[in-house]
Formats: structure tokens, C-alpha cells, sequence
């Protein structure tokens, strides 16, 4: 057996092994190191597994993942983003479905300041779906409607997905955020339009709100939600212009977001508290995969195995474009069995030379990937963004109902990923101002 | 039994302690050196040396037993769910000692780095400053040996027929409505 057949056989094992339930994060490490110790021997494995554990994690770029973390539990456990839908409903409640349109409005604001598509699903699910049910809305618009806005949380920075893509990919991260900007407002763009659609030839699913604001109010209510405003604009303002690195824009907002609850008097102890051991234990469990997918890396390269399989591809789809019906399919496919996360560290190390043999732009593909591992959080049967929305409305909506109000999202994630594929642009066209 | 449980669970609420303060340090630290850096024209000195050989070691690695203990590293059930109960029981009870073993090895080959480290007295010198970072070298074996052993302890529970149930983090005082917002996934 050759070596990149080994390497290939090995992936295998891998795949079987998750597949049996053994945490990603110890089947990473267990299949690189058998796999080196197969074809070089017992001292260079245990040099591979000496060496690359520490130099992972002690890594600056990497600390702004536990910064971003404390930064979005911090805002999602102490509410102060809680007028975030109130004040979209105010501008937005007159639209056909306009509690729909608030609530995602409101996800793509509170995109800002949290990486994580749970946590946006649930901040929005919580505040946004009582509402809709006491106007009426029909349960799988109200529940559809959040559960997709979720993914929002993602693509709009801060992102822990593209964090890690970029650290993996040696792409900067303050350019895949900005790439991350155009996906997530196209997403939002194509949520709203989803349902006012939905809401204009089914009025019934969204009866009309009949309040009226004036202008003094609506003025009201935006200088509510300012706080929240200016930690996005101040972090991400630095962080664009080049005045902070990923880790310093996390750690100012975090501390920012600190003095903001105390300011509004949200902040106690308890919720500080679980802020902390959410972002450790979030950040611990993400480390043990990406270590081991480090590992997994190093394996398949020195056993030749990415070669192989690259050429292996290249002579199944040597059209690009195939390649890339292909890589969609895959992670689509993915994201409905496997966490984010997980599927995009496991395939990385096997993708990205592919990526990059076929000449993809690395930014233009961290985003895409983000985008399609995305979809997964609202797609059957592991839809973690619908068992979330779900476990908020809890006996009053069974999950089927859910499913079938996100179905109707899920066409407008398919036009956005096309729309994302054919003009490149959409991603590109603000990293490319900051070059 | 209980007294090794007891203990364990101890162990992993000290590593869950000394993570929850690095992420404070850190947050501190760092802002404190954009304010420095900023405001006052003073950067503070080797800030990327101390949080990533530091704070991130001790953050990611040490902690590793008590989310464990949390049932929070992430697998993927998909598959085993559709078996029948009984057969999904033993199969998570031997994913244990497989786990188990493998972070044991992990430990061990960290183990001899950090010794190495050790034995070097591993520092980095950055604008004058001589930071030692050889201790950090030691949160990578601790963590995982920790881990390892956890792994077992839940071995020996699901053989005696009674699986620990997860650690529980108290969810009080958030505000109302309040779901579960901690997620390891993305």
C-alpha cells in the first residue's frame, strides 16, 4: 500500500470512527498519530503530538476567539440587546410581515456582536417569537423566521467560523470578516424578502400591526439600542481601520459590553459568571478539534494524501464549476448531519489544497464555506438553530411546524449561495477596499 | 468511588476557576494595551507573549476534564441514534476508555515537552522584558491527563451501572425567558 493510500484509508477510519460517536476532537488525534507512526514511525508521532498541541494554542491570533465569545455571552445573558427588535419593529412594524422583518433586523444586529448562530437564534427567538404569536402571526412564519435569522449570526462579524477558516487557511481575518459583511446583509436581504412575499400573498400568516409611531418616538428607541451601536461601530470601526488586531477589537469589546450592562445595571454576578465558563468551555471544546485538525493536516500532507485526492478530484470534475457543485453539495450534506464547526475543521485539511490547486480565491471560499455550514443549522435532521427556537416555544409548536416555516428560507439561502458563486463581488468587493 | 469523584469534580472546578481568570486577565490586559498604546504612546511590553503562552495555554487546555464533565465536547450522534437503547448504551460506555487512552497519550507526549521546556527554563525576551514561558508547557499535560481520567472515572460508572449526569451551571438570575445561549457550535 502506498503511502497516500494509507493516508486515504486512514481518513476512512476517521469518518467510521465519528460516525461511532467518538468525540471529533480525539478521533483527530488518534488517526494522525497512527497514521505518522504507520509510515515513519513511534518517535516522529509522538514529535508530531509534542510539538503541535502547544504551538496551536499558544497562538495570539487565535485568542480572539475566547474575546469575541465573553463579548457575544455577555451581551446575550445580560439583554442589552434586548431594544434591538423593538426599535426594527418601530421603523419596521408596517411592512407586510414587519414583526418578521424586525426580528431579523434585529438578528443581524445582534450579528454584531456575537459569533454564534445559537446564540443569535435564541437572543431573537425569545424576545421576537412571543411577540408575533400575541399579533397573530402564523406559528411557522414567527418560529421560520428566527430560527434562519440565526445563521445571520455567522456571517456578520464577529465570526468564530471564519476565525478559525482564516487561522487554517492563513487568510487574514479582518478581510473575511469584511467578506463575512456582504454575505450576511445579502442573507438578511434575502430573509426579508422571503417574507414579504410569504406575508403579501398569504396576509393571513401576518396580520397588519395597527400601531403608528411618530417620529419622536421612533428617534426614541434608536437612541436606545446606541449602546449596543457604538460597541459595533467602535470595535469593528478599529478593528477595519486597522487600528486593532481581531484579539484587541475582541478584548475591547468585551470589556466595553461589561461596563455597558453595569451602565444599564443588567450586569450580576451569576450572569458574568456564566458568561466565563460558556466562553471557556466553548473555547476548550473548539481547541480539542482544531488541534487534532492540525494534526489531521500535517498527516495528510506528509503522507501525500492531498495530492492524491486532489488529482483524484481534478480527473472526476476538472470543471471548476463542477468542482464546485461538488464542494456545495458536500457541505450542505455536511451541515445536516455534523456542527459547523466540526465539518468545517474535519474537511479543511483535505479541501484547501484542492481550493487552492484550482486557483479559488481563499477569502471568496472561507465565506461561501461559512455560508453553506450555515444552512446545516437549519436544516433536518440536525437543525441546531430550529431545536433551539424550538426549546423557546416549547409544547406550543412542534418542530415539524418549525421545519416547514424554514423551508421557505431555505430558497432564499439557495439564490444567495448562487448569487454568492456567480458574483464573487458580493464577498470580495470590501476586503478589496482595505488592500 | 464518591471520594474519587468528589476529588475529580474538585480538580476540574479549580481548572474551571483558573480559566474563567485568565479570561478576565486577558480581557484586561489587552485592553489595557490599546488604551496604553493609544492614549499615552506606551505600549505595553511582550502583551502577545503573555496571552498566548499564558492565558490561551491555561484557558484552552486546563479546563479540558470539567467540559467533560459538562458533556461538552462535540460528537456526532446522528448515526448511533437510530440503534436500538441497549446497543447505544455500550457503545458510548467503550467510547470511553478508547477516549480515554488516546488523551493519555496526548498527555504523555506533552508531558516530555513540558519537561524539556522545563529542564530549558523556556523564556522569550521582548523589548527588554524576560518572560518565562516554560510553565505554560505544563497546562497542556494537566489538562489532558485530567481529561483521561475523567474519561475513566465515567468508564467505572457506566460498568457500575450508573452514568454520572452532566455537572450543572447554574442558569439564575438571567433575564426572563431565558434559554440556553451556550453553544459549542459555532
Amino acid at each position: 500500500m502506498t503511502d497516500p493510500q494509507v493516508g486515504v484509508l486512514l481518513i476512512g477510519v476517521l469518518l467510521v470512527l465519528i460516525a461511532l460517536r467518538l468525540p471529533i476532537g480525539a478521533a483527530l488525534v488518534a488517526v494522525p498519530f497512527i497514521g505518522i507512526w504507520w509510515l515513519f514511525g513511534w518517535r516522529p508521532a509522538v514529535g508530531a503530538l509534542k510539538a503541535i498541541p502547544f504551538s496551536f494554542a499558544a497562538n495570539w491570533q487565535l485568542s480572539s476567539v475566547p474575546m469575541f465569545l465573553m463579548m457575544g455571552f455577555l451581551a446575550y445573558h445580560t439583554g442589552i440587546t434586548r431594544g434591538l427588535f423593538q426599535a426594527a419593529r418601530v421603523w419596521l412594524a408596517r411592512l407586510p410581515g414587519g414583526l418578521a422583518v424586525a426580528s431579523i433586523f434585529g438578528a443581524a444586529g445582534f450579528a454584531s456582536v456575537t459569533g454564534s448562530s445559537v446564540a443569535c437564534a435564541a437572543a431573537m427567538g425569545r424576545i421576537a417569537v412571543p411577540e408575533m404569536m400575541r399579533a397573530g402571526y402564523d406559528d411557522r412564519l414567527a418560529t421560520g423566521a428566527v430560527a434562519a435569522a440565526g445563521t445571520i449570526g455567522a456571517l456578520i462579524p464577529p465570526s468564530i467560523l471564519l476565525i478559525l477558516y482564516g487561522i487554517i487557511a492563513q487568510a487574514p481575518i479582518s478581510h473575511l470578516f469584511l467578506g463575512g459583511v456582504g454575505a450576511g446583509v445579502l442573507t438578511a436581504v434575502g430573509y426579508c424578502a422571503v417574507v414579504v412575499i410569504w406575508a403579501s400573498l398569504r396576509p393571513e400568516v401576518a396580520p397588519a400591526v395597527a400601531e403608528r409611531h411618530s417620529l419622536g418616538e421612533r428617534l426614541r428607541v434608536l437612541v436606545r439600542v446606541t449602546p449596543t451601536l457604538l460597541l459595533a461601530i467602535l470595535v469593528f470601526g478599529g478593528l477595519f481601520a486597522g487600528i486593532f488586531t481581531p484579539t484587541e477589537a475582541g478584548a475591547v469589546g468585551a470589556v466595553l459590553c461589561t461596563l455597558i450592562a453595569a451602565g444599564s445595571r443588567q450586569l450580576t454576578w451569576p450572569r458574568f459568571r456564566r458568561s466565563l465558563v460558556e466562553s471557556f468551555t466553548t473555547s476548550a471544546a473548539i481547541f480539542v478539534i482544531a488541534i487534532g485538525a492540525n494534526l489531521l493536516g500535517r498527516f495528510v500532507t506528509l503522507s501525500g494524501a492531498d495530492d492524491y485526492i486532489a488529482e483524484g478530484i481534478a480527473q472526476v470534475a476538472g470543471d471548476r464549476a463542477l468542482l464546485l457543485t461538488g464542494i456545495v453539495l458536500l457541505y450542505l450534506v455536511l451541515g445536516m448531519f455534523l456542527d459547523p464547526l466540526g465539518a468545517m475543521l474535519l474537511t479543511l485539511p483535505i479541501l484547501l489544497p484542492v481550493a487552492r490547486a484550482t486557483g479559488m480565491d481563499l477569502l471568496w471560499f472561507g465565506v461561501i464555506l461559512a455560508k453553506l455550514l450555515e444552512i446545516g443549522m437549519i436544516t433536518p435532521p440536525i437543525g441546531l438553530n430550529v431545536f433551539v427556537i424550538k426549546n423557546v416555544v416549547g409544547d406550543r409548536i412542534g418542530l415539524g411546524r418549525i421545519f416547514q416555516g424554514v423551508s421557505r428560507f431555505l430558497i432564499a439561502d439557495v439564490v444567495v449561495v448562487i448569487l454568492l458563486m456567480v458574483f464573487p463581488a458580493i464577498v470580495l468587493f470590501l476586503p478589496s477596499l482595505s488592500k | 468511588m464518591t471520594l474519587i469523584r468528589m476529588l475529580l469534580d474538585g480538580a476540574a472546578r479549580l481548572t474551571a476557576v483558573v480559566a474563567s481568570l485568565c479570561i478576565v486577565a486577558m480581557m484586561i490586559h489587552v485592553t489595557l494595551e490599546v488604551v496604553c498604546r493609544a492614549f499615552l504612546d506606551l505600549p505595553l511590553s511582550g502583551t502577545i507573549i503573555f496571552v498566548a503562552n499564558w492565558y490561551m495555554v491555561f484557558l484552552v487546555c486546563l479546563p479540558l476534564a470539567f467540559v467533560e464533565r459538562l458533556d461538552g465536547h462535540i460528537s456526532v450522534e446522528v448515526l448511533t441514534e437510530t440503534f436500538p437503547a441497549g446497543l447505544r448504551r455500550h457503545l458510548y460506555g467503550c467510547t470511553y476508555p478508547v477516549t480515554a487512552v488516546i488523551f493519555a497519550v496526548t498527555a504523555y507526549a506533552t508531558w516530555l515537552e513540558a519537561v524539556s521546556k522545563w529542564r530549558l527554563g523556556a523564556f522569550i525576551i521582548e523589548g527588554g522584558l524576560t518572560i518565562p514561558i516554560w510553565f505554560g508547557y505544563f497546562a497542556l499535560p494537566i489538562g489532558y491527563g485530567l481529561l483521561s481520567v475523567m474519561l475513566l472515572l465515567k468508564f467505572a460508572a457506566y460498568v457500575a451501572g450508573e452514568p454520572l449526569p452532566p455537572l450543572a451551571v447554574d442558569a439564575e438570575d438571567d433575564w426572563p425567558d431565558a434559554t440556553t445561549g451556550g453553544a459549542a457550535h459555532d
